[in-house]
């Protein structure tokens, strides 16, 4: 997805930012009408930050964000970086912008391809990589030696162990980009959430396109309350990645008895996924199952595996068993 | 009355065994005397002396034994199961791990690489049983070795910071044995003879401030890597129900969602707990709640639904022992850190090295939902251990191998695993003969430049698993000769049999000498300008050390191997002395599929040496990674 947006730099100057997008990248940022600076951090040894909430029109914070200026050097070289890079309400990497003038850059000067962009979309976004415990150092394996076009330097080639979680001839772009946005400030941004979360907040959280947020917001839910039984439902039905799975587990019995929620899932049934499926089908021997809603799981059934009619047919058959 | 009593039993034949009526009356003594007088004999004292007590029969225990009986030491090898290999064992099942992960060039070598190139010569039939069975004829085949299976080491006596004795109890065969001996080897797991004798030791997870290591905790605590448990399952031609018992676990999806189930004929490293809990004194409650996991999980494959596919399969083992990953760590002369594994350190004092990545596990394990179970830093090569991590700081004559050695939480998290355990296990063997021989304390080696540099060749020479070691020993008369060849390939120059190194280190160079079969008769000939006389000729094979080779309950593992003698090796051929035109067969040989061969003779006077390579087990090339030639007084 391509746009423009304008965003002002603290220093009053007016610029355009080409948007980079991945698949399945949700513009959050159409929702954020306004920003309010939310903490200045050290983001590294030497790099201070002010990272701003972006707001809603409800005053809501939607995602964290910050301009980043840093040079980024090995051996010899050095050059300036300029991103703009956005955190979910949890510290999870959301997605980053670059001016047109600025790109990023690999192997001295050469333009980041789509590829490349895509590629560094999932390295910033694995929470785990390895990246986190190679120092700089590691990066390079010394054995073997490169001699740079540019300067009259000399480096070594990527470490082989590694170069899955890098971009070639990117190595300390990469590597000083992933401790940014995964190192102090992720952390920061996950504890402000934490400590000032309201009802509201963790409704919004609910709806998010994020299953991260989805997911925190669902631990934060309080299941035994009926009466959040209805976003429960939805997170059930709608809820992404894995939250159906952990939501299916959390709705209390009373809902699942409740003709309401049975007519609603029995008829969501064939559009499920087959494990959710299954979740919902071995509840069933211990559910007691209104007329109309049984009626439903009937005129169902045919959508579903073999394996999954059988157990249901015992159910029905054996109301109660 | 009670004089009566007292005949009438003696009459009958009835011993002390027996309480008849008043227990009082019986000995007009009480009970509890009555008690002590009587079973007292039952366990019978066993006093033994030897040179090395190897407590712990595990990869570890199981290579440092042998390794110091081959040197000469007389080795007691206490074992508290009736199998050895501890996490090989079938009592276990984990495969060994190590540094073949790399998916380069270093797969273990030495007595590790003996056993597993038996076990795939001998064990077609996939048993798990004839894999502890091989082990057990590698043991007992050494004459300096002493086999005491299912007895324990309790009790340690210590003096001047040495132990002197250490005794250890055997309830099948009613023994107690008191053991002295010049150097004890703690290769337990658990470090419990080592513990028990005063050594200091690390436990639980040091904090990132402690040693700089990044993937350290923010703050120090006791927790540790959890314990696992594992199954096999095997397919049957007609659906086989499960039903699982009352105390299973009840697990849905979302237990899975980071714990991918692909495959269940083996079980799963992630079937883990303990490590929020003392994972060696909570033993008896880890093993429970991991039997009500492992069962838990299986009804899940089974019943869920989300598995169909598994219908017809059932389960055949289910361990009752969980493997172990971490408990105690004796502190040594160095402690072992992250960055040693990141980068190798080439120690001056380096005897064994390790690959596998660094694989710390969350101590919540399968109790831990959403967390990820493991993870794994890959290292970009293999990393060296120094001697100094592989003996006690403080008890004098204790060696250590295996789990517990001198290492962080977070550098055990690649030290642990089996294959590393057992180099460590040969080193720790190797120096303990070397050290009686040479009057030497286990620090006082390190000290020594020139004997430490002596102990590193011998074990280079033994086939170790070394880094950056050559070949320089003064007694090798290979060294001084002259190599030629009938043919060699373009990188399999005849020169390379004595170019010191004896396995490819990735370094360009093959290190071996290859001549292609396919093109006619092919030998290689060692030749001296002065005739020498040798009784010994050592040869290093190729083994394809850039596979994995180890025996697994699963598929996708077993089934990447080769599963019989590995294609390069040098099978049949013969060696013959040459003197003044004269040659005599001085070795032949067939149907070889080991990788280091030893080869005695009658001493004998040569002015050359030549091998006809006869046979390999498959491969079109003959193949020598070294050639050694000694006269052993």
């Amino acid at each position: 997805m391509k746009g423009q947006l304008k965003y002002l730099l603290f220093a009053g100057v007016m610029s355009t930012v080409l948007l980079i997008g991945t698949n399945g990248y949700t513009q959050i940022s159409n929702k954020s009408v306004d920003q309010k600076a939310a903490f200045t951090i050290l983001a590294n040894d030497s790099l201070e930050v002010t990272v701003q909430a972006d707001l809603n029109k409800l005053k809501q914070p939607i995602s964290y964000s910050s301009l980043i200026e840093t040079p980024v050097c090995d051996d010899s070289l050095c050059h300036l970086v300029q991103i703009k890079l956005v955190w979910d309400l949890l510290g999870n990497f959301h997605r980053y912008e670059v001016p047109e003038d600025r790109p990023l850059t690999k192997f001295d000067h050469e333009e980041f391809t789509q590829k490349d962009h895509e590629k560094l979309y999932t390295i910033l976004a694995n929470t785990e990589s390895p990246l986190r415990d190679y120092r700089k150092s590691d990066l390079i394996d010394h054995r073997v030696e490169i001699k740079s076009e540019i300067a009259d330097a000399v480096s070594g080639a990527t470490n082989a162990t590694i170069k899955d979680d890098v971009i070639e001839g990117a190595l300390y772009s990469t590597y000083t980009l992933w401790h940014i946005v995964n190192g102090n400030i992720a952390k920061e941004i996950h504890k402000r959430t934490e400590t000032s979360l309201t009802p509201q907040l963790l409704k919004q959280m609910l709806h998010s396109e994020s299953h991260h947020e989805q997911f925190y917001a669902l631990t934060k839910l309080d299941v035994n309350d009926v009466s959040n039984s209805d976003l429960l439902l939805e997170l059930i039905l709608s809820g992404k990645a894995y939250v159906p799975l952990f939501a299916v587990q959390k709705l209390p019995v009373e809902s699942w008895n409740s003709e309401k929620y049975q007519k609603q899932l029995f008829s969501a049934l064939p559009e499920l996924s087959f494990e959710l499926q299954n979740e919902i089908i071995n509840k069933l021997p211990d559910l007691t199952l209104s007329r109309a809603a049984t009626l439903i799981l009937e005129n169902n059934l045919k959508d579903l595996k073999e394996q999954q009619q059988m157990k249901v047919r015992k159910v029905i058959q054996h109301p109660g068993n | 009355m009670e004089a009566k009593r007292r005949d009438f039993l003696k009459t009958l034949g009835m011993g002390s065994g027996l309480f008849f009526g008043d227990p009082v009356t019986l000995f007009g003594k009480s009970p509890e005397e009555a008690a002590q007088e009587i079973n007292k004999d039952v366990f019978a004292i066993r006093k033994y002396e030897t040179d090395l007590v190897v407590a712990g029969g595990g990869m570890a225990g199981v290579c440092a034994a042998i390794a110091a009986a081959r040197n000469g030491s007389k080795v007691i090898l206490i074992q508290n199961r009736s199998r050895l290999g501890g996490n090989a064992s079938s009592e276990i099942r984990m495969h060994i791990s190590g540094a073949s992960v790399l998916k380069q060039v270093w797969r273990e070598t030495g007595i590790l690489e003996e056993l597993v190139l038996t076990e795939a010569v001998e064990n077609p039939q996939r048993s798990y049983e004839i894999w502890d069975y091989i082990m057990y004829d590698k043991v007992v085949s050494e004459p300096n070795i002493t086999l005491l299976l299912d007895a324990i080491v309790y009790d340690t006596t210590v003096t001047n910071n040495r132990i002197t004795q250490i005794k250890a109890l055997c309830s099948q065969t009613e023994e107690i044995y008191e053991i002295k001996a010049g150097f004890y080897a703690d290769c337990t797991g658990d470090g419990t003879m080592a513990a028990k004798a005063g050594a200091e030791y690390m436990q639980g997870r040091e904090a990132k401030s402690q040693w700089n290591e990044s993937m350290a905790e923010d703050v120090a605590d006791k927790k540790s890597m959890g314990n696992s448990l594992l199954f096999t399952s095997s397919k049957h031609d007609r659906p086989m129900p499960f039903k699982a018992p009352s105390w299973a676990r009840k697990y849905t999806a979302k237990d899975f969602v980071k714990r991918p189930i692909r495959q269940w004929e083996y079980g799963y490293w992630w079937l883990e707990l303990g490590g929020l809990e003392d994972i060696v004194k909570d033993g008896q409650k880890i093993r429970h709640d991991l039997m009500a996991t492992l069962f838990g999980v299986w009804d899940y494959i089974k019943n869920s639904g989300n598995h169909p596919e598994s219908a017809n399969w059932a389960l055949s083992w289910v361990g009752l022992i969980p493997g172990k990953r971490e408990s105690r760590r004796i502190v040594g002369d160095y402690i072992m850190k992250q960055d040693d594994a990141i980068k190798d350190q080439q120690f001056f004092d380096r005897v064994a090295y390790g690959g596998w990545p660094l694989d710390d596990h969350p101590p919540e394990g399968m109790n831990g939902f959403g967390l990820i179970p493991a993870r794994s830093i890959p290292l970009a090569g293999p990393y060296s251990i120094p001697l100094r991590s592989l003996y006690s700081k403080n008890i004098k004559n204790l060696w250590v191998a295996g789990r517990n050695v001198s290492v962080s939480h977070v550098a055990l998290s690649t030290t642990r695993v089996m294959a590393t355990c057992a180099l460590m296990g040969q080193a720790v063997g190797t120096a303990a003969a070397y050290c009686k021989k040479h009057s030497l304390d286990p620090a006082a080696l390190t000290k020594d430049n020139s004997a430490l540099n002596h102990f590193q060749q011998l074990l280079l020479r033994q086939d170790q698993g070394l880094l950056g070691v050559k070949n320089t020993d003064p007694k090798d008369l290979a060294l001084k000769s002259k190599v030629s060849a009938s043919s060699e390939t373009p990188d399999g120059n005849a020169l390379q049999v004595i170019d010191g190194v004896n396995r490819d280190v990735k370094d360009g160079r093959t290190h071996q000498w290859r001549a292609d079969l396919q093109k006619g008769n092919q030998w290689i000939q060692l030749a001296w300008d002065t005739p020498v006389t040798m009784n010994r000729i050592e040869l290093t094979m190729d083994t394809g050390l850039q596979r994995f080779l180890r025996i697994s309950p699963e598929d996708s593992v077993y089934n990447n191997q080769v599963r019989k003698a590995q294609p390069e090796t040098l099978a049949d051929y013969k060696i013959e002395g040459i003197i003044k035109g004269k040659n005599t067969v001085l070795v032949t040989n067939e149907g070889n599929y080991l990788r280091k061969v030893i080869h005695d003779f009658e001493p004998i006077e040569v002015e050359a040496l030549r091998l006809t390579p006869l046979k390999t087990n498959g491969d079109q090339y003959a193949r020598i990674f070294e050639i050694r030639c000694y006269l052993e007084k």
